[in-house]
């Protein structure tokens, strides 16, 4: 019955039924075929997979990116990334790592980050001589560090649906998203060395100064985002909140760039952003109930279990399973499906669960950037307007280091791990 | 001076049909209620933290209407997410089909689509009526059926937006 219920939702998405709606329509099926419980208890599931406070911190973050990209900060943040490491050889490369690790620290979607940063240093790369497509390539990779890197809407998610703390899971992604940051950077050094990358432009104290300056505000963001959730002040939704505020106040009072009309059109599109995302967090509530009543992931677990208990092992296995689902499936979509199937089996091989947080996150950014399904990579492919075969055939030296993170991570626990039991043991 | 502005007449693109402009009309009624949602959204979670820390009183009602508000959000909302094209699926495998092929299964997926909203807007109202004297935790004079509601009727405005959709795309042509 539960591998029917599957079925029907692959066939139902794959002929174009918005997973959302796949997902009801299964669910709804298998209740009109096998009876039990009355239909209406669908609706009541979809109300309680909505109703839950964390998830307001996505809308929020939603809106305050919109807000921070049509503010003029995106454009603050690359002149002061370009101020300070410009003046290495493949400057501007660098800059592109270094201001998409910044603007991950105040955006929660790596689609926002390639929209906002995307549109303004990818024509500047290719004027100063970058392949179009290494540069599409380079921006869509170092993009999916948003969602290592707080705030994190996948993250939200996961805590949510492995019923663990967001502030945590926020604390666990610091130290990987400084490794992978720094693993791409090398590689882009290694480049830059090999293929001769222009310099852009030579350091200046007085120029880095000026930068700082104008981009004062800016800065000023992550630390009230990370700042007041990490002392423990306020929630990651209350933190979302007051980064709306700021974000408002920075664009409408300080820089002035952002008018009626911006602010009318950013909120329609966090609206729809925000719905696509929580229709799907609702409905699969919904096959949750069906798969818990099933005893689906119990059955899961055992069956692993028969398997192997060796941590090393279901390490490994989750991985592969969880590259291969986020090459298919859009990574919101990825973690509500899977995580409540796969949490019995990870709470009992005594995997923490902010650790295996940190893994699915790491394997949803890979999968961002690998086709068929490449959220972020084909945004990429779009502002610079390049074919998505060169583009990925650049990328791959990238991912390769999005692998290398995950390896580490996921057999040394300590590194994500460490930061959260220092600061909330 | 009359032949002049009968030539200005011929140029103008042809006039929006009525159902066009009544969808239009209808589309911004939802884009203002979500908008309104999405701002009291905000408002509520810095009234929140404003008490918590300058009036030293934790307001009683904060996180169970906040959690109603983002009910409405995701419902009403997700209206507006139909009429833009904007649910998350996978048409990226779609787009390997050939022409028809890809018609034809979409519109199965169009019908697929307005039969669960349809069952939505029914079993959507059964709970209402079932939940009409359930009231919220924090204040009693909210009935949670207020906030089912969203269900059902959200159900029957996307089935409005998608039924016409679907008879432009069996017909071949493009959304209005």
């Amino acid at each position: 019955m539960s591998l029917a219920v599957v079925g029907a939702i692959v066939v139902l998405s794959v002929i174009g039924v918005p997973i959302a709606f796949a997902l009801i329509g299964a669910v709804l099926m298998a209740l009109f075929v096998w009876g039990g419980t009355t239909p209406t208890v669908i609706p009541l599931q979809l109300f309680s997979g909505a109703a839950k406070f964390p998830l307001l911190a996505i809308p929020l973050f939603v809106l305050a990116g919109g807000m921070m990209n049509s503010s003029g900060i995106s454009l603050r943040i690359i002149n002061l990334a370009s101020a300070m490491v410009g003046h290495v050889r493949g400057g501007l490369a660098m800059v592109n790592v270094v201001d998409s690790m910044f603007f991950a620290e105040i955006s929660g979607s790596a689609v926002a980050d390639v929209a906002a940063l995307g549109s303004v240093i990818i024509p500047a790369m290719v004027k100063k001589g970058y392949t179009p497509a290494f540069t599409a390539a380079l921006t869509s990779v170092t993009a999916s560090l948003a969602i290592i890197i707080p705030p994190s809407i996948p993250m939200i998610l996961y805590a949510v649906m492995a019923e663990t703390s967001v502030t945590r899971l926020f604390l666990a992604g610091f130290a990987p998203g400084v490794i992978g940051g720094g693993l791409m950077m090398a590689v882009v050094y290694y480049k830059a060395r090999k293929y001769g990358f222009p310099v852009d432009e030579a350091f200046s104290v007085r120029r880095f100064g000026r930068a700082f300056r104008q981009a004062g505000w800016t800065l000023l963001l992550p630390v009230i985002i990370l700042g007041g959730m990490f002392g423990g002040v306020v929630t990651a939704t209350e933190a979302a909140g007051l980064a709306v505020l700021a974000a408002f106040l920075i664009g409408v009072f300080v820089y002035r760039e952002m008018n009626f009309r911006q602010l009318w059109a950013v909120t329609l599109d966090g609206v729809t952003a925000t719905a696509s995302v929580m229709m799907i967090v609702a409905a699969s509530a919904v096959l949750g109930w069906y798969l818990t009543n099933e005893q689906v992931p119990q059955q899961f677990a055992a069956w692993m279990l028969h398997l192997t208990a060796n941590r090393i092992l279901v390490l490994l296995f989750l991985n592969v399973f969880l590259l291969i689902a986020g090459m298919f499936l859009h990574s919101a979509a990825a973690i509500l499906l899977i995580v409540p199937i796969v949490m019995p089996l990870v709470r009992q091989v005594g995997i923490d669960p902010t650790h295996f947080g940190i893994i699915v996150t790491l394997n949803l950014a890979i999968g961002q950037q690998t086709p068929p399904v490449a959220s972020v990579l084909l945004t990429a492919c779009a502002v610079a307007k390049q074919p998505v075969g060169t583009v990925f055939r650049e990328a791959i030296p990238f991912i390769i280091c999005l692998l290398i993170t995950l390896a580490i991570v996921t057999y040394v626990p300590a590194i994500p791990l460490f930061l959260p039991r220092l600061l909330q043991p | 001076m009359d032949a002049v502005v009968e030539g200005r007449e011929s140029l103008r693109a042809p006039r929006p049909s009525v159902l066009t402009r009544l969808y239009a009309g209808f589309a911004l009624i939802v884009e203002i209620w979500c908008a309104l949602l999405m701002v009291a959204m905000a408002l509520i979670v810095l009234l929140g933290v404003w008490y918590r820390y300058a009036v030293q009183r934790a307001l009683p009602w904060y996180d169970e209407f906040a959690e109603f508000l983002l009910v409405w959000l995701t419902f009403y909302g997700s209206v507006l997410a139909t009429r833009r094209g904007g649910h998350i699926g996978f048409e990226t495998l779609l787009d390997y089909a050939p022409r028809g092929v890809r018609r034809a299964l979409l519109v199965v997926a169009d019908l697929v689509v307005l039969a669960i909203q349809g069952a939505l807007v029914v079993y959507g109202w059964r709970l209402v009526q079932a939940a009409s004297f359930d009231t919220a935790i924090s204040l009693r004079a909210v009935r949670l059926s207020w906030v089912y509601a969203a269900i059902p009727i959200s159900g029957a405005l996307m089935f409005a937006i998608g039924l016409p959709q679907l008879v432009w795309r069996a017909m071949g042509r493009q959304r209005p």
